[in-house]
């Protein structure tokens, strides 16, 4: 340490998270903004096989308007109400989704993903090809499928995170 | 021409569900935020409808001048809080 430089790490204000002083102006416009968001994340997610973005882009999104509600109205006055069992519920189903359209593929070809749905190679009867072609004018097959089951992991995954790491003061304050 | 026989129903009908999904957690009348009364969601409605045109549709579709799966997931959103949010507990 610097002699007469004394390095005070509580000089740093962090931001309190748990309280509820963000101005009016913040609080109104927020909410309404953060719904847009998600329909945007949305829609990236459903683009994602004829556009640029997909499942991880869209996902973020969605987890970028949570975040920017829990930063605006603290943790404890979020109108985004996660609850631990939503986040891993979410979470479980969309890497189920995805492992289970991956073992169809394996199933049925004999290839882990095989995109069953496009069927490209003609090696799937055309009655399971249709169950999993998904209604759009591509025919892309499941790729859109797997865009939304990355994009429920990413959503939740994220959003867990910053709900987590704003926790930790309260849980500090209580013990 | 404008054709609704030839609508994509797919991202309409997912993206309300996915919108739905995330709404059911969405509390829109909460003190300390935005409250949403009918003539603030008939607002987001026009803002949204505005922003949907702007946007497009996407490439290669061409039912509707308009971004579909964008104004389905508002109304998923919307359909879920209104449904469901009100009910929503979180953890924290």
């Amino acid at each position: 340490m610097v002699e007469g430089k004394d390095i005070k790490s509580t000089d740093k204000k962090s931001p309190n998270w748990n309280s509820n002083e963000s101005s009016p102006i913040l609080k109104i416009m927020t909410l309404p903004i953060a719904i847009v968001m998600v329909a945007m994340g949305i829609m990236t997610i459903l683009g994602g096989h004829i556009t640029p973005g997909g499942g991880f882009q869209g996902g973020a999104m969605i987890a970028g308007a949570i975040i920017f509600c829990i930063v605006v109205y603290g943790v404890d006055g979020t109108p985004f109400k996660m609850s631990h069992r939503f986040i891993s519920t979410l979470e479980s189903f969309g890497a189920l989704a995805y492992v289970l359209l991956g073992l169809i593929g394996l199933a049925l070809t004999g290839s882990f993903l095989y995109n069953i749905g496009g069927n490209l190679y003609g090696v799937v009867p055309q009655a399971i090809a249709t169950i999993f072609s998904y209604p759009d004018v591509t025919h892309a097959g499941i790729v859109p499928y797997l865009n939304i089951a990355v994009g429920l992991k990413v959503l939740v995954g994220l959003s867990a995170v910053v709900i987590a790491f704003s926790q930790f003061k309260k849980l500090a304050e209580e013990e | 021409m404008v054709s609704l026989a030839s609508l994509v129903i797919g991202p309409i009908i997912v993206a309300i569900i996915f919108g739905f999904v995330v709404g059911s957690r969405i509390h829109l009348n909460l003190e300390n935020s935005f409250t949403f009364t009918l003539s603030g969601i008939i607002a987001l409605i026009i803002g949204v409808i505005i922003m949907a045109y702007g946007l497009g549709q996407y490439p290669t579709y061409d039912d509707l001048p308009i971004a579909t799966a964008f104004l389905s997931a508002i109304i998923g959103i919307l359909l879920g809080s209104v449904l469901l949010g009100g009910r929503a507990k979180g953890d924290h």
